[in-house]
């Protein structure tokens, strides 16, 4: 039984949202718990109650595993949250915004702007990487529409592969051209949760929030949407206009994430399909959901990446890499 | 005018014992396993690789034709190290920049080398560079990175000079262990890059002087293989103290001091407090071409900063 199937005001339909924000408080007990240094649980509590700056392990805990597991819960929110609207919205289950060429897009114009013209005011890179976006998004839609046949969920995923390629290879290049400017951007290119700076924070949150509550603003309509264009139209939705205010949503989730952690694959791709599994295809469900569970994934994730070789880390973009592949081959050969 | 041409033939035939001298060859064995017949007394060669190659055969006086340099055309190339080690680059030396990763095959083949030495990091096609001329790979994962510096006096015949500057490394080394009492001293070396700890075992040339010196060196550096390199979580920082630490910049990308305070703030904001000699005023930054380039010049150098920042101060022991 999924969770929106529950009766209304029964015990089950309170207890699983509250289960769902334990599962999530626990996965950051967890993530701020362990590390590649051992710290006694009542260290971590001692740490967050009453800090003090000269004991290491309380600086580590709330310096460093804190403000990342502040980052992972932000950025697997935000990237969750766009894969199912882009899935929703254009009806393909492949749909997110790393396979549809967003998060390039976002990188490739961060680079550019940092490293090609050595700007690097925090304030500005959410902006920069939501034009990236944009622009990618737009060029991806351009080529697929233009498509023999239009914008089917293949001609939107070989178009934003070939976009992927296209920009991955100009990244690269500008890496091999000029390796010591682009030293600083290596690590943050393949998608990481470590050393992130806390000024970028700020703003990057506001896009953050604009695009979560238009997201949840909209996931009724996009419940519609999802069944098809002409259900939409025929329950007298502005169809137009809803896929632009989700364009723009996904944009400045896209954006925010890109800017705290760089690009980060497969999360909006995996997640919001877990999350259907649970709840089914409305969208006032699978939205807060895919939120809950994207940050809790992510979690979870950055744990991996950092204590399975501890105490080297490995890029957390990478490990969602490793675990969303698998999944992005199956829904092929299951869905497509 | 007919007198003329027997005059020329007599030139030809005494230059010709010095041409065929020129070309007496032996065969060696290279990296790849390979037999390569190469000159004995090399008089063109080209380096393909600038720090590991080029800047030791600079210091060993080797008659260098061409070499690999960073930079992606002749106006903006550079060999990496090479200024502020020997005083020696492209635009005031003969030294032709033949390209850099990979390199031009037909810049090389228009420099005539009579011996191409190249390393694994290279790129360009080995075959290709042997049509050229004799053409030697040497792996600097297969040997340490001072037996190479030995294998180039060996290849180009300029093992003299290489054994003046080992005898006088030697005495630097000497001169440490006379003024300090090194194995009671902790020296560190650690890199912040963006997010993330990186440190090398040995360290370039302030590894080695550390090591061949008998400094400490803090045991989650020497449990690197040696030769090798690791990035570490900020969560081990404390781990990378010691009496001493020694961080460099990259000074060939214009980078400072500053960019090295720079990286530490963003793997861990307040680092400074957490390492005995930082707080100590303990911590030094030097520039990565010293440390880097593997040079006996660059040996000497960091000797004498050992010397006088190590041997010439009274200093706060970290605690143990």
């Amino acid at each position: 039984m999924s969770v929106a199937a529950l009766p209304r005001g029964s015990l089950f339909a309170w207890a699983v949202p509250v289960a769902g924000v334990a599962a999530l408080l626990l996965a950051f007990g967890w993530h701020i718990s362990v590390g590649a240094k051992t710290i006694p649980l009542g260290t971590v509590m001692e740490a967050l109650v009453a800090y003090d700056a000269t004991n290491f392990d309380h600086v580590v805990i709330v310096d460093l595993r804190l403000p990342r597991a502040l980052f992972a819960v932000l950025v697997g929110a935000a990237l969750s949250v766009a894969g199912a609207l882009m899935q929703g919205v254009t009806r393909n289950p492949l749909a997110e915004p790393g396979i549809l060429g967003l998060l390039i897009g976002a990188s490739f114009a961060v680079v550019v702007f940092v490293g090609v013209f050595d700007l690097a005011p925090p304030a500005l890179i959410p902006l920069v990487a939501a034009i990236g976006a944009l622009a990618a998004a737009v060029t991806v839609w351009g080529i697929s529409t233009a498509a023999p046949g239009g914008a089917t969920p293949l001609t939107l995923v070989l178009a934003g592969a070939a976009i992927t390629a296209f920009l991955g290879a100009l990244i690269t290049a500008a890496n091999l051209l000029d390796e010591e400017t682009f030293e600083e951007l290596r690590v943050w290119l393949t998608g990481s949760l470590a050393g992130r700076r806390l000024d970028v924070l700020p703003w990057a949150l506001p896009w953050l929030a604009a695009g979560l509550v238009i997201a949840f603003g909209a996931a009724r309509q996009v419940t519609a949407l999802a069944m098809g264009e002409e259900t939409a139209v025929g329950l007298g939705m502005n169809v137009g206009r809803l896929k632009a205010l989700v364009l723009v949503s996904v944009i400045a989730l896209t954006a925010a994430s890109v800017a705290i952690a760089g690009p980060m694959g497969f999360v909006g791709l995996v997640v919001p399909h877990a999350v259907r599994l649970f709840v089914g295809q409305d969208y006032r469900l699978v939205v807060p959901w895919s939120a809950l569970a994207g940050a809790a994934y992510l979690l979870v994730v950055d744990i991996a990446a950092r204590m399975a070789l501890a105490p080297v880390e490995i890029s957390t973009g990478l490990v969602t890499a490793l675990l969303g592949a698998p999944i992005f081959v199956w829904l092929i050969r299951a869905r497509l | 005018m007919t007198r003329a041409i027997p005059a020329f033939g007599l030139l030809i035939a005494l230059a010709a014992p010095i041409a065929v001298a020129a070309q007496d060859t032996r065969i060696i064995t290279d990296d790849t396993g390979t037999e390569v017949e190469i000159p004995i007394d090399p008089q063109r060669i080209v380096a393909l690789h600038d720090s590991v190659l080029t800047v030791p055969l600079l210091e060993l006086g080797a008659n260098l034709a061409g070499s690999h340099g960073r930079g992606e055309s002749e106006g903006e190339a550079y060999i990496r190290s090479s200024l502020s080690i020997t005083g020696i680059d492209f635009d005031n030396s003969d030294i032709e920049w033949v390209g850099n990763l990979p390199a031009d095959v037909e810049r090389i083949a228009a420099v005539e080398p009579d011996l191409i030495l190249t390393t694994q990091w290279q790129t360009a096609d080995v075959d290709q560079l042997r049509a050229i001329a004799p053409t030697v790979v040497l792996d600097y994962t297969q040997r340490g990175e001072w037996e190479i510096y030995d294998w180039l006096a060996e290849l180009t015949g300029t093992t003299d000079q290489l054994e003046l500057m080992k005898r006088r490394y030697a005495d630097q080394i000497a001169l440490i262990r006379e003024v300090i009492d090194t194995e009671s001293i902790m020296v560190s070396t650690v890199q912040a890059n963006p997010g993330e700890l990186f440190a090398y075992n040995p360290y370039g040339n302030i590894g080695k002087v550390l090591v061949d010196a008998g400094f400490q060196r803090p045991a989650i550096i020497e449990a690197i293989p040696e030769g090798d390199s690791k990035t570490f979580t900020a969560e081990v920082l404390p781990e990378f103290d010691g009496d001493f630490i020694f961080a460099t910049y990259r000074s060939t990308a214009g980078d400072g001091p500053d960019d090295v305070r720079a990286n530490f703030d963003s793997v861990l904001p307040g680092w400074c407090e957490q390492l005995h000699a930082c707080r100590e005023d303990q911590m030094y930054f030097v520039s990565r071409s010293l440390g880097a380039t593997r040079s006996y010049y660059a040996l000497g150098a960091v000797s004498y900063m050992l010397l006088s920042v190590i041997g010439g101060q009274d200093f706060t022991p970290m605690p143990r």
